[in-house]
């Protein structure tokens, strides 16, 4: 209910900090087009003073919900939510919808949502998924919007290539034949029974995934933030990332090598020529140490400190070079038994003479 | 709004065509078919256009998203139009709207194209004769909205 946003909305001070920013105001040039005249509006129609007519209404669809304005508030004010739900109270009281395309892609959802319906251009994909599966990948609605554009959109080339992307990481992923529309427009454009119904049903498909990814970054705040989905759920490109970090080395600057000796060159020389090399944020002088110097008192401080420099190096490789057998050792201990709850970190320790021979040609 | 749901659990299925027919031609046809007495299946709504260039594919996705099991565009033949590109434009729309539709899981004989001249009052209802004979076999609409009876 809009009402319920009344103290947020009254945090506007009217700064027009929204209003600057605004991309529409930029062209529209109208008060209301920003965030700062649409807030007044609101707060004169919760306060009964202020009619629906036809310029409120094209003042709260003439905005793409872009969040520039919200993002640059220096109150707080939840924009996005507030304009939602008053798109919301508009449908509520029958206004229709200016959907672009006559309405189409709305059907379309709407389609997608019955009982009946299934996905039939899976055999339109290359490379090797499953109908079910713990790594889902899900697709939108892509396909169904593709024909009915002038344009092409890739879109056998895009699922097609995000299959490849998990069959190269070893990966078989999912695409379930149910998986409905997102129902992102449906709760954009206030109709919020139809954005549960869509949400109910795909949220039953992918109760049991542990990890979704998805290449529409419509459907992945939707699915992240307005779903409530148990799974892991990813955008491609931190998933991409991931599989990127994990093929990438790092160093790690034993004490006694770096700042008691000052050798810190040489082993990078050589690692960045026979691996794609990433720096950790401490590195070389500001290198943190492994936790131990000598065999002597290795304690829970010491294991604290080891997990930070693990964590660091998970942060960005896949695997961390160290060139001291006590390093080696006390990181490769810690890596044996988790200390906290949420595991180890994904990171893989090597010494550095064992890593170069074994890259060695020959 | 017009949501029409279908009794499944009896075998008289009686599916529901919407049938957009051009005024010049195909209308015409129906207009014919009807002065001639030739009977034909009572299933189809007409909805008469000026041309079936001007038939959009918003039309369409709602006469399915209300429930009809089956939809027939018709109009002049290729070269015959009152407009004289109009059936083109149709029929490329057709084309495209095939595709979306057939990717949501709708059968493809739910959707027809057919050119029917203003003399062929027997084309007409021969055409109906068959999609309502098709649809009954292949059933009501999956895509329907259920209803809790």
């Amino acid at each position: 209910m809009i009402t319920e946003y009344i103290r947020e909305i009254t945090k506007c001070v009217r700064c027009g900090k929204c209003t600057v920013f605004c991309p529409m105001f930029d062209k529209l040039e109208w008060e209301v087009g920003a965030a700062r005249g649409k807030l007044l509006l609101a707060l004169g129609f919760i306060q009964g003073e202020v009619e629906i007519n036809d310029e409120f209404v094209k003042s709260f669809y003439q905005c793409s919900t872009c969040m520039r304005c919200e993002a640059e508030c220096p109150s707080g004010v939840p924009v996005i939510n507030i304009i939602r739900e008053m798109r919301r109270t508009l449908v509520t009281r029958e206004i229709p919808i200016p959907f672009s395309h006559k309405g189409m892609f709305d059907v379309i959802s709407k389609l997608t949502g019955r009982e009946g319906f299934n996905s039939k251009w899976l055999n339109l994909i290359e490379g090797e998924f499953l109908r079910e599966g713990e790594v889902v990948y899900f697709p939108g609605c892509l396909p169904y919007i593709e024909p009915l554009l002038d344009f092409e959109l890739d879109f056998e080339r895009t699922i097609s290539g995000a299959i490849k992307i998990f069959n190269q990481a070893g990966i078989r992923p999912a695409i379930p034949e149910d998986l409905r529309c997102c129902g992102h427009d449906a709760l954009w454009s206030g109709q919020y029974e139809l954005f549960n119904e869509l949400r109910e049903k795909n949220s039953k498909i992918l109760g049991k995934a542990k990890l979704i990814v998805i290449s529409c970054a419509e459907c992945y705040r939707t699915l992240k933030k307005d779903y409530s989905l148990e799974g892991r759920i990813l955008h491609i490109s931190e998933f991409v990332a991931d599989l990127v970090r994990e093929g990438k080395v790092t160093f790690h600057d034993p004490c006694r090598l770096g700042r008691h000796m000052g050798v810190y060159k040489p082993p990078r020389d050589v690692l960045t020529r026979i691996a794609s090399y990433e720096e950790m944020p401490r590195s070389g002088k500001e290198a943190l140490c492994c936790g131990v110097g000598a065999w002597i008192n290795c304690n829970k401080y010491s294991e604290l400190i080891r997990e930070e420099r693990l964590k660091e190096a998970a942060g960005v490789a896949g695997i961390m070079i160290t060139s001291c057998t006590k390093c080696l050792a006390h990181f490769r201990c810690l890596l044996s038994e988790p200390l906290e709850k949420e595991g180890l970190p994904k990171i893989e320790v090597r010494d550095f003479t064992e890593f170069v021979s074994s890259n060695l040609a020959g | 709004m017009g949501y029409r749901f279908t009794i499944v659990e009896r075998n008289d299925f009686e599916p529901l065509i919407i049938s957009f027919a051009c005024n010049w031609c195909s209308y015409a046809a129906s207009d014919l078919a009807g002065t001639s007495r030739i009977r034909y299946p009572p299933n189809v709504r007409i909805i008469r256009v000026m041309c079936s260039g001007m038939v959009d594919p918003i039309y369409i996705l709602k006469a399915f998203e209300w429930g009809a099991d089956g939809v027939l565009v018709t109009g002049c033949h290729i070269g015959g139009c009152h407009y004289i590109s109009g059936n083109i434009r149709a029929e490329k729309m057709i084309q495209k709207l095939k595709t979306s539709l057939h990717r949501l899981g709708l059968e493809d004989e739910r959707l027809m194209l057919q050119w029917i001249s203003s003399s062929e009052g027997g084309l007409f209802t021969k055409t109906l004769e068959e999609m309502t004979g098709r649809l009954k076999n292949i059933g009501p609409l999956s895509l329907r909205r259920k209803r809790n009876l």
